[in-house]
């Protein structure tokens, strides 16, 4: 049994909201004296906490990504909004808004110089923020106050209304804050279950197969750093309002692990993972304070535990255990394939006006150091042909995939694309140009379903922007839509559809050289590379992968193929290309390949008995 | 001229413990692709262990060894209980986190139990300062960046002339197949691990005359360090080195010139302004990746 997130989430935010709405006015429908303005306080703190664990489970449920400066981040928001107050007047609102920007923008600058490389990197400069920030806080006294930090911050107003956490005002700062958590765990389920959310979780799993659809990896990590960081800055913003008084203690390294405690502890990737964490850490501190100075210790020692004995977190491990006792061991039926729908028509399409050559390579040349991986390779393949690259072990075939699909930059010549120069773009510029790839080694997003992969396919074709995307205006839902009729028509076409929901990873291998293949489709390429498609398929696989590359070659993709299993490149293929040691010996249809002396003497060598036979027999 | 002479021999110095504790993050780096995150403590280990230890009656030389042993043990401990399992998978961020909470827990339980100010560890090398002009400096600082080179040089020497460090290399270049050459991948990794913990803690040791050996000490240099080694391109040793010795020399101009508390800020910033031009190190290379 699986809980659709769109139920959890309306769920929780229905019985959420309420209770918490009700909550300080508990005493005055049940008697006694809870909630005492102390207690209704620190439900506020856990509520604004909530806000910066939702932004960091984004970031590390989402993208992969780790960061230890989540507490300076949060200080680097609180810290705007008080100076503003304090020193510019800014109301409310304005104080607000400028904190989640520039904790945006202190985000952009951090994320985008590390995470190119890799991610990891970003995990080491959020500490070094972190570091800094305080050093920061506490040593220029004149502007943030030093130890004694600022005090004195003006009460802010919403709609003339007074903005405090006590009954006179109505709770007015309490119902502000619970707004912006609800607004914030909204935010978290439209991020996460939308393009931007899939994209972020596919660059965590595969960043060649992210690149390969067009994702670009470095954007999509910046975004979610970004984004993170926003939910921190409004946190900090609320902070301020709340204790209107801010100084560097409250933001130190131990905050920043205590937020990736909460994160890793609610289960992160989970929509409701942020608010259990929150709430389990919180008071597992309060708890902790009588260990005094070894209070770090237990902290430590507790988040070591979580790791080792509940990775995936409480409401990770609670919803495994959910599917794994309602799971009924359905079998799933694998359908015929190819299969023709005219659904498909929309998704696969001919070109108009076709130009003479669909990709044109001149003078490819690859080197690595003094090794001439590719030497001026010359290829011209025609639009709607099927183009089959051959040759023996470490001829450079995959070197030649690599540089059509931008992993490799060319050392020197030409890559040309329906008659544009594409030469030395990378690699999500060049699916974004109607390159699309399988890998050799099949690189599936393991553990994303089957339909989110193929839906991933799909990224580069939304035209629906991020706003558009969050606030789920109704052009990005109508996208959606459709974009999830055609993945089932793709998924439809390989025969995979009944297996729609199930884990990428958990698919037999010859379902994922399907599955990869009508992800691959997804991006309505004009260029189809695929490395290896038929290694380790059955015979009757190969087949139907025969069957499926002369489909789509009628619909006129271009298919570029790189294969070993010689019956399949004669019964497939409308033109080979031979390549030994990086230079092209051959060329032609199949029929001359088939008997080219070169081309044995390549695959054989000299003295092979095949061929010299055959020579005598001549 | 002469608080230039000044800054560049202590900026050395400083400069001498990032680069041996820099090192041991790139040697990590190469054959794991992860890291101890906290190897920051693993090098004040060394310090505080040797200070204990003195305080138990050992001599300074058997309490160093000991100490050197131990954050070895460590090292060899964490990548087979705490990194290990946890680097599994490409992309994995297990590691981190583990890593990140034993070193919290070294941390707390070392200023628990050896207290929180920082312990004097005497030196017959930290009694008088060499002069030169007007500058002045323990040779047990010099003693740092010397070590340090030595350290690379002799670990290009065993990686390129011994059996062991052969294999290291292969890890290094690709696992898989070092495996299939019957090269145990594992063991050599966590044997470089130790190494590293033992080359941290002897930096620990080697400094902790200059600033006393405390607790805290480790974070910040740790940390320093990893940047450091980043910005260099992490699995460039000579590169790692000469950044690190570069980047001490930097720090001191920059606390001369402004001031103490600027250091770290200013320090920061600029190596975020250098991954921003260099995005593999300075001394990195593109790292092409097998599609």
């Amino acid at each position: 049994m699986t809980v659709s997130p769109r139920l959890a989430v309306g769920l929780t935010l229905g019985i959420g909201v309420a209770v918490l709405a009700f909550l300080p006015y508990w005493s005055d429908v049940f008697g006694g004296r809870f909630p005492t303005s102390f207690e209704l306080r620190i439900v506020l703190r856990v509520m604004i906490m909530a806000i910066v664990v939702i932004g960091l489970n984004v970031l590390v449920g989402g993208a992969g990504l780790v960061s230890l400066g989540h507490a300076a981040l949060y200080g680097f928001g609180a810290h705007v909004a008080a100076l503003l107050a304090l020193r510019a007047g800014f109301g409310f609102a304005p104080s607000l808004v400028a904190a989640v920007l520039g904790t945006a923008l202190v985000g952009a600058a951090l994320a985008y110089p590390s995470v190119r490389v890799r991610g990891v990197y970003l995990a080491v400069i959020t500490i070094a923020f972190g570091l800094v920030f305080v050093n920061v806080l506490r040593e220029w006294v004149s502007f943030t106050g030093g130890a004694s930090g600022l005090a004195g911050i003006p009460r802010g107003e919403v709609f003339g209304q007074r903005l405090s956490p006590g009954r006179r005002d109505g709770f007015s700062l309490y119902y502000v804050v619970l707004f912006f958590l609800a607004l914030a765990f909204v935010l978290q389920y439209t991020l996460m279950y939308s393009r931007f959310g899939r994209a972020m979780r596919a660059t965590a799993m595969s960043e060649n197969a992210a690149q390969a659809l067009g994702v670009s990896v470095i954007r999509m990590r910046t975004l979610a750093f970004v984004l993170s960081a926003s939910f921190a800055g409004l946190a900090g913003a609320l902070f301020t309002n709340l204790a209107l008084f801010v100084n560097y203690e409250t933001f130190q390294f131990t905050q920043s692990i205590q937020f990736l405690l909460m994160t890793i502890l609610g289960g992160a990737g989970t929509l409701l993972g942020p608010l259990v964490g929150t709430i389990v850490v919180f008071f597992a501190t309060v708890l902790l304070q009588a260990f005094e100075e070894w209070q770090t210790f237990a902290f430590g020692a507790l988040l070591a535990l979580v790791l080792f004995v509940m990775p995936k977190g409480i409401v990770g491990s609670f919803e495994a255990w959910l599917a794994s006792r309602g799971a009924k061991q359905r079998m799933r039926e694998t359908a015929e394939w190819p299969h023709w729908t005219p659904e498909l028509n929309a998704v696969i399409q001919p070109l108009e006006n076709p130009p003479a050559a669909a990709l044109e390579l001149r003078g490819l040349t690859l080197r690595f150091g003094g090794l001439v991986a590719v030497n001026k390779v010359d290829l011209a393949a025609k639009p709607g042909a099927v183009h089959a690259l051959i040759g023996p072990n470490g001829a450079g075939k995959s070197s030649v995939i690599n540089m059509i699909s931008g992993f490799y930059t060319p050392s020197e010549g030409s890559i040309r694309l329906l008659g544009q120069d594409v030469t030395a773009r990378d690699s999500a510029a060049m699916a974004a140009a109607g390159v699309a790839r399988t890998f050799q080694n099949t690189e599936l997003f393991g553990a994303m379903t089957v339909l989110e992969n193929v839906m991933v396919g799909f990224h580069t074709r939304y035209e629906a922007n991020l706003i558009q995307t969050l606030i789920r205006a109704p052009r990005a839902r109508w996208e959606e839509a459709r974009v999830r009729r055609e993945a089932e028509a793709l998924l439809d076409f390989v025969g995979l559809r009944d297996y729609a929901d199930e884990r990428a990873g958990a698919l037999p291998f010859g379902h994922q050289r399907r599955l990869e293949i009508a992800r691959a489709l997804a991006l309505q390429p004009r260029l189809l590379l695929l490395d290896e498609p038929a290694a380790g398929l059955t015979h009757g696989e190969i087949e139907d992968l025969v069957r499926l590359i002369r489909v789509l070659a009628e619909k006129g993709l271009t298919i570029l193929l790189v294969e070993h299993h010689v019956d399949m490149i004669m019964a497939v293929s409308d033109h080979v290309t031979v390549l030994d040691y990086g230079v092209v010996i051959a060329s032609g249809p199949p029929s001359e390949i088939q008997d080219d002396p070169r081309v044995i003497e390549a695959y054989f060598g000299h003295a092979a008995p095949g061929a010299a036979a055959r020579k005598a027999a001549e | 001229m002469e608080a230039n002479l000044q800054y560049v021999l202590s900026g050395l110095s400083i400069g001498g413990v990032y680069a041996m504790v820099a090192l041991g993050f790139s040697m990590m780096w190469s054959v794991a692709k992860a890291a101890n995150f906290t190897h920051g403590d693993v090098f004040m280990l060394g310090g505080v262990l040797t200070v204990s230890l003195m305080a138990l009656g050992l001599p300074i030389w058997i309490a160093a060894i000991l100490a050197i042993l131990i954050a070895a043990a460590a090292g060899a401990l964490i990548e087979r209980f705490l990194v290990r399992p946890f680097n599994r998978e490409a992309n994995a961020i297990g590691w981190m986190l583990t890593t990140i909470a034993i070193g919290v827990m070294m941390e707390s339980f070392g200023t628990a139990t050896y207290g929180p100010l920082p312990q004097p560890l005497p030196s017959p090398l930290a009694v008088t300062p060499l002069r030169f002009g007007g500058a002045g400096v323990f040779p047990q600082e010099l003693l740092l960046p010397v070590v340090a080179v030595l350290a690379m040089l002799g670990l290009r020497l065993f990686q390129t002339r011994t059996h062991f460090g052969r294999a290291i290399r292969a890890v290094a270049a690709n696992r898989v197949a070092a495996g299939l050459m019957g090269i145990d991948a594992d063991r050599v990794t966590m044997v470089v691990f130790a190494a590293a913990g033992g080359l941290g803690a002897l930096a620990g040791f080697l400094i902790a005359p200059v600033i006393q050996a405390s607790t805290t000490m480790g974070l910040v240099i740790g940390l320093k360090a990893f940047m450091i080694a980043i910005i260099a391109g992490i699995t460039n040793a000579a590169g790692v080195v000469t950044m690190a010795l570069a980047f001490g020399v930097v720090e001191r101009l920059i606390e001369g010139y402004l001031s103490t508390s600027a250091r770290d800020a200013f320090g920061f910033t600029l190596m975020i302004l250098v991954l921003l031009a260099f995005p593999q190190g300075v001394f990195g290379r593109k790292e092409v990746s097998k599609v």
